[in-house]
This record gives structure tokens, sequence and C-alpha cells, in this order.
């Protein structure tokens, strides 16, 4: 399993992504942000501690996760981004959409 | 019903086969005597499978088979050799004339059964494939009709592009469109050049899609000498209606004026684009400073650009992502420090250099050609010559309008601002707001200063004595009890197709020597006026300097 998931006794709902970020998680990654867990979550994580790379039909899918959660700018968090996805969330300055820890 | 042709010479042996089938399976029979008639029988019966005696007078059942294995083509007819020969060589020759198979003579039922019916199924599966297979030509088609179309539309859409190689290299996938990268260029009515280039995110018609409506703001925009913060932000706006929240367009959008000394540039989400000058050496990065276009809704957008003063003949490196992230046989990527390295410490040819190590390194046999590598040259860029078909619109008049400014106007700040509203909203002129405010304010300084005012222009040129001058004017403003500068504008139709504004100013000043006006650069009103010639088609100055007409093509 490239995306696994994990809901916290304190209703916090993590999506984790192992090694490339893209769009071959598509079908995945949504249903791991469409499930019912997903949907009764009081928050969102995405930890990226184990995530090599990150391409742009990923940033997208990040996207679609913000708008099918109707979440407002910063309420979903992405953590523990490498180096290399770091650059890209700067370069696309993602951190307007999404808290980057 | 599956029908058997039955090929022998011999009548007894062809009712002894029908009898067997018959019982067997209720299967058709049709009969054939000869060679030829077998030929004959196969096109007018089209038999699913043939049961062929070899030995036969005329043609045998050999040479039969290899002609009827011709006529079927793609369709599958399982032909079976009945026959009393045994040995291995004969045998091997009757299969090498297009034969299926073969049973012996005196044959057993039950391995005849087994051999018609293995072979009927092959008849089948073959049958199948052939469905299957003329349904992926079919499909197949009908993708390349829509690659096509899609390719049209591309190209119509980009075909007004300005990519003139002087000033822009560029190395983009041939398939370009259908990864949604895009690079377009258009010069501006008054001269300078405009460029975006950017990719979406995604893949195939939808992102090839997304290029259709970038490609139609950005030269319907450039046509109005838009800004490029204005350009991103319209794009953005339709971009943020039209497409799904997943995808956007990673751009960069920036413009060089018409003296080719200023740039200014609006980044979303692309990598740092390197700047270098003439002589090859590093000036600075310019880094993204916004997010992609399509995200953000109109009032999150930010419109701000950055403007960088530029030098003829300065470089700048714009590259897609695709550069960075271009991998080799072991997976490692090419990496910024690798593209910097040869950007910043590179020599002669940078941009071919870029592009044959970005070959070596993913290797011949790595077509990952997703990549955008643009240098652009900076220098000032000639304004493009009105197309043809842009023919002149019979509707508009031609007009005429006067203003007169007085003491008490003079006094307020930016008067010639109020004027230039007022000319904006005339049909025709709006899209040349920017040059008019120059070439009003220019002119509207030149008649209070110098006529007015009367102070002389050659104390501008000392430095010291620049703020003194100031100084002088608010004085000689205040003081100014009457007076007026009258300006008078006409609007027609010039005989080549042109629009023309004519601007006729005259002041009650006392007029100044026209002669010194140009005796030396260094005088700031002379490059006042040089600044109105470099935009006029005309320029006169009559009555002592208390009158300047100039001519304007719209």
């Amino acid at each position: 399993m490239s995306v696994e998931t994990r809901l916290s006794g304190d209703n916090v709902y993590t999506i984790s992504i192992m090694g490339d970020f893209n769009f071959l998680l598509l079908n995945e990654f949504r249903d791991a942000y469409s499930s019912k867990d997903a949907l009764n979550a009081r928050k969102h994580i995405v930890d990226l501690a184990k995530t090599t790379t990150i391409d742009s039909s990923a940033l997208g899918m990040l996207l679609n996760m913000q708008r099918h959660l109707e979440k407002g700018d910063g309420e979903i968090t992405l953590i523990n981004p490498n180096e290399v996805v770091m650059k890209i969330f700067n370069i696309t300055h993602f951190g307007k959409k999404f808290s980057i820890d | 019903m599956t029908k058997i042709l039955v090929v022998d010479d011999v009548v007894t042996n062809r009712a002894l086969l029908r009898q067997a089938l018959v019982a067997l399976n209720d299967y058709v029979v049709v009969e054939a005597a000869s060679g030829n008639e077998a030929i004959s029988q196969f096109e007018k019966e089209k038999p699913d499978l043939i049961l062929m005696d070899i030995m036969m007078p005329g043609t045998d059942g050999c040479q039969a088979t290899t002609i009827i294995k011709e006529k079927m083509g793609e369709d599958h007819v399982p032909i079976i050799f009945v026959t009393a020969l045994s040995s291995e060589d004969s045998l091997a020759t009757a299969l090498a004339s297009g034969g299926d198979d073969f049973i012996s003579k005196p044959f057993n039922i039950e391995v005849l059964e087994s051999k018609i019916n293995a072979h009927l199924r092959i008849r089948e599966l073959n049958q199948q494939l052939n469905m299957k297979n003329s349904m992926l030509v079919r499909l197949n088609q009908h993708l390349m009709n829509e690659q096509e179309l899609i390719e049209h539309f591309f190209e119509s859409a980009i075909k007004q592009s300005f990519l003139d190689d002087e000033i822009i290299k560029y190395h983009m996938s041939s398939m370009s469109a259908f990864n949604g990268d895009l690079l377009l260029a258009e010069r501006a009515p008054q001269g300078g050049i405009y460029l975006i280039m950017g990719d979406f995110s995604g893949h195939g018609l939808t992102a090839a899609m997304g290029t259709l409506p970038v490609a139609m703001i950005f030269f319907k925009m450039v046509e109005h000498s838009a800004s490029v913060g204005s350009i991103a932000r319209e794009i953005n706006a339709q971009l943020y209606k039209l497409m799904p929240p997943n995808m956007f367009f990673v751009a960069t959008i920036l413009e060089i004026n018409a003296r080719g000394d200023i740039m200014s540039i609006w980044m979303g989400g692309n990598p740092d684009a390197y700047w270098l000058d003439k002589q090859g050496e590093f000036k600075d990065v310019i880094d993204s400073k916004h997010m992609p276009l399509g995200i953000l809704n109109d009032d999150e957008f930010d419109d701000s650009s950055q403007v960088l003063t530029i030098e003829n003949e300065d470089k700048l490196y714009l590259y897609s992502d695709g550069i960075i992230e271009a991998k080799n046989t072991a997976g490692e990527l090419f990496g910024e420090q690798r593209l910097k390295e040869i950007l910043i410490n590179g020599t002669e040819n940078r941009f071919d250099e870029v592009i044959s190590q970005l070959k070596d390194f993913t290797g011949e046999h790595n077509q990952n050609d997703d990549i955008t590598l643009v240098e652009l040259n900076c220098q000032s860029v000639a304004a493009a010559k009105l197309p043809k078909d842009k023919v002149i619109d019979a509707k508009a008049l031609s007009w005429k309008l006067d203003m007169s400014l007085n003491a008490d106007d003079m006094r307020m700040p930016n008067p010639i601002e109020k004027i230039a509203t007022i000319l904006n909203a005339m049909p025709y002129l709006s899209r040349h707001q920017g040059v008019l405010l120059i070439l009003l304010t220019e002119i509207y300084t030149n008649s209070l200063d110098h006529g007015i005012l009367n102070i002389e222009s050659v104390k501008k040129s000392d430095e010291e004595h620049f703020i003194e001058y100031y100084r002088q004017k608010d004085q000689a403003l205040l003081e100014l009890e009457s007076g007026y500068i009258n300006f008078s504008f006409s609007f027609f139709a010039g005989d080549n197709g042109r629009y023309y504004l004519n601007i006729h100013v005259s002041d009650s000043g006392h007029g100044y020597k026209t002669g010194a006006a140009t005796s030396t650069d260094e005088m700031l009103y002379g490059r006042g006026l040089s600044i109105i010639q470099s935009f006029c088609e005309k320029v006169g100055i009559s009555d002592d300097g208390k009158t300047l007409e100039v001519l304007y093509q719209l």
C-alpha cells in the first residue's frame, strides 16, 4: 500500500503517502480522503514523511481533497515533507492553501 | 449451423464421412469430388472447416489447399487432410501447403471428432480476435482523428505567436499540446515583447484544452498592452471558472518594454529563472512569487509583478520542472544543481549545452521529452506591423476636442491625468493610455515650465540645481496670476487605414528659443522633446515655441 490512513483517538485523520506521490495514486488517495472516517474527522493531516517526490497531478489531488472536504485555506495540514517536496511547495506557494509543517 | 466441406474423388469415402459427421453433431455437410470443385465449393458454400483428401487426379489436395488458404485471407477456415499417406515426408509436404492438421485413413471416429472440435475452437477464437482487432482499428482511427482535431485547434491558437529566433530560443516536445506545455510570444502594439511560458497539470486532451483560453486571453490582452499582472489575473479567473479543481497552469508571464530596458515578470509555480548579462555573467535568479494559475479565486489572487531594469542582450533562462525532474536510467534526477552549474558557469552556448547534457544524462532511449527550455535575449523589439485583416472600422467618426487650462487648473496636482482620463473614454485611444499619458505630461511640462513659468531648462542640467529648479517652479506657480494652456485634440483616419491623433498645444507664455532645446542631450527639457519625438510621427514647434503640434499614430 502506498497510501495508508489512520484515525487517532482525538478524531484526527491522517493520510500517509509512501514513495512517489503522483497520478498513479489517484484512486487510492481519493478513496482515502472520501472515506466516512475522513468526512467525520475533526482535523486532517497528510503525512509526507515517507514521500520521495511529488508531481503536479499530486498537487491537484491535494486541491481536490480540500474541495471535497469543503475545507478552508490552511485547515488541512501537510507534515514532514522532504527537501525536494518542500521546494515544490515553496515554488508553487502551496502554503497559501495548506498549513505546511 | 456448422458447415463442413468434404473433398474426395471417391464417392464412397465422401458418403462414409458424411454419415459419420451427421451422426456426430448434425453438421451440415457439402461435398466436392476434385481439387477444383473444392475451390469453387469453398467460395460458394463458405464452410467452417474442410476435410481434404490429398491424392486426387488433376488439382490435388495440397494444391487446392494452397489456393483456398490464399482466398480465405484474414478469416481462418481449418483444413484437415484425410489421408492414407503414412510417410512423414509426404505428410510434412502436405502440411507445408497450408493444411492445419491430418487424420489417417481408415479414421477413428473419436479422433476425427476431437480434431474437428479442436479446430472449430481455434476458428472461433480467430473470429473473436478478428472482431476485436477491427474494433481496435476503428477506435484507433477515432483517436487519431481526435488528435488531429486537437492539433488543429492548438496550431490555430498559437500560430500568431512571435517566436523570433533572434530573441527567443526554445526547446519543446513535439507533442507539447498533449503535455499541456505552452509557449507564446507576441509584440506589443507600441513595440516591446510579451511572453508566456507554462504547463498544465495533467496530460492529454484536458491539458490541451486549457491552452486554448490561455492563448486567446494572452493575444487579446497583449493587443491592448495590458500589464503582465492583469494578464495573469484574467487567465487565472478564466481557468478558475473553467477547469476542475485539480487542474492548474504553472506559468511565467513577462513583458519587455519597447526600449528594452525594463522587464515586468509574473511567476506562478515555475522554478527559478536565471538572469545573466551580455558577457554571460550571472546577475540574479528570479523566483516564483505566486501560486499557479487557476487555483485561487479572483479575490485571493495576487497580480503583483516583479519589475527589473535590464540591459541590452541580457539573457533570461526559463524552464519547466521537467528539466529538473528528468531521470536517468538509475532513477537519479537531473536536478537543479546540474542545471545551475551549466547556466552560471557555462561558456558560449548555454542553451544547447543544457539540451545536450540533458540528453546525455537521460540517455537517447529515454524519450521523456516533457520539458520546455527558453532562452530570452533581452532587447528592444519594434512594433508589429498592422496585419492586413485589421481593416478600418467604418463607424469610427472623426472628432475634435478642445480643452483649456487656466492658472488655477495649473496649480492642481496632475491636471494632465484628468485630461488623459477624458481621452481614454474615446474609441481607439484607451489602448494607448500609457503612451498618451507620457506624451501629454511631457508636452504640458514643456509649456508650463518654459512657456508660462519661464524657467530656463538649462538649469535642470546641473544636478545641484535640480531641487532648486522645483522650488522655483512651485514659487512661480503660486505667484501665477493668469495664463492658459490650450489643448486641441483631433482624431481622424489616415489614407493608409490607420487612425491618428493630432495634438495642438498653445500657451500664453513668452515662448522660448527652440534652438537651445536640442543643443545638448544633458538638458532634461531636450530629453522631454526627444521622448515626444520618439513616440510621434510629426513634431512641429512654431510661434517662438508658444505652439507645439504633434501627430500620433494610433
